[in-house]
């Protein structure tokens, strides 16, 4: 039997980056995935960088005759950079901070449904498999680097994957 | 600088240690923690060699955590890999508190730690210590449902 479309780990990250370039965010950041890095000549002013790290996935039992769940989760780490000339105005300083209050209220309240990239790159729908939290994100505020402030929001994402019984 | 604190603290496991501990020795919790402490350490060292590898030139950065294991007299820290560049006070572990409060708290000294850890515009974050201490939560929480399985079980379901 082929993997399940809830099992591909692709799918959950294509979805997430997919779920966060739709977002609202303050300042409208530009959205890096994790290899792709920035140099300071090409850089945006305000960006995130989104990294997905695996958790460790327990059986929950039979989800139907033919296949088992297993409830498994990712931590999502967003990494927000805002640039900091000298001459910034001060109301744009609190901007990083909206960023990721906003970023961390979306983490919040997600639930969204896991997409199916994998097989369609267009995306079809598995039925009965959502992306959700169960934690309240983590938000802190790092060491300037590179010229850039930053923010990091990071939060477990939790999804039911099916394999063959 | 970067490091960890591992208490156990979830509510539910505090919860249902509780009425255990009102029967136990009151350093029962020490080994409990001392073993979550060495867990994450060792997931660490293997998130930093494999699961996120990251680009190991000296190996100072991972034996810091060895060093922290050593300074914590953690069973099974010598077993972690160490580096020939590995410096005095490279890592560190501060144990406080008594009894549920029992904390230990981990701290790399290697200057560059935080930078592998988070990353940099040209470096992906290494997000060895958030994931570790993640994948530790997801264990405890596993054990509390056994746990918890076990004591309505001992009541005959209640």
């Amino acid at each position: 039997m082929a993997t399940h479309a809830t099992a591909k780990t692709m799918n959950v990250r294509a979805t997430l980056y997919v779920w966060l370039s739709g977002l609202t965010i303050t300042g409208s950041p530009s959205l890096v995935v994790q290899d792709q890095l920035r140099d300071g000549q090409d850089a945006p002013d305000l960006f995130m960088r989104f990294t997905l790290e695996g958790l460790p996935g327990q059986f929950q039992g039979r989800f139907s005759s033919s296949l088992l769940a297993v409830r498994q989760s990712m931590l999502a780490v967003v990494d927000i950079f805002s640039r900091t000339p000298a001459d910034q105005a001060s109301s744009n300083l609190y901007t990083i901070d909206k960023a990721a209050d906003d970023l961390a209220y979306q983490f919040t309240v997600m639930s969204t449904a896991l997409v199916d990239y994998a097989s369609d790159s267009s995306g079809s729908t598995p039925t009965d498999a959502r992306l959700y939290t169960l934690d309240v994100p983590t938000v802190r505020a790092l060491p300037p680097t590179d010229g850039y402030v930053r923010r990091q929001v990071s939060v477990p994402i939790t999804w039911h994957s099916r394999k063959a019984a | 600088m970067s490091g960890f604190t591992v208490q156990v603290s979830t509510q539910q496991f505090r919860r249902e240690l509780d009425a255990f501990l009102r029967l136990l020795p009151a350093d029962v919790v020490r080994p409990a923690v001392k073993k979550i402490t060495f867990d994450v350490l060792a997931d660490i060292v293997r998130g930093i060699t494999v699961d996120a590898p990251t680009r190991v030139d000296t190996g100072r950065y991972r034996a810091g955590y060895r060093a922290a294991g050593l300074s914590g007299g953690l069973q099974g820290a010598a077993s972690l890999p160490g580096s020939p560049e590995a410096q005095a006070g490279d890592g560190e572990m501060i144990y406080s508190g008594e009894g549920l409060e029992f904390t230990s708290e981990v701290i790399n000294h290697v200057d560059y730690a935080m930078l592998v850890e988070n990353g940099t515009m040209r470096m992906r974050p290494g997000n060895h210590v958030k994931r570790a201490l993640a994948a530790a939560k997801v264990d405890i929480v596993a054990v509390t449902e056994e746990l918890r399985k076990g004591i309505s079980d001992a009541f005959g379901g209640q």
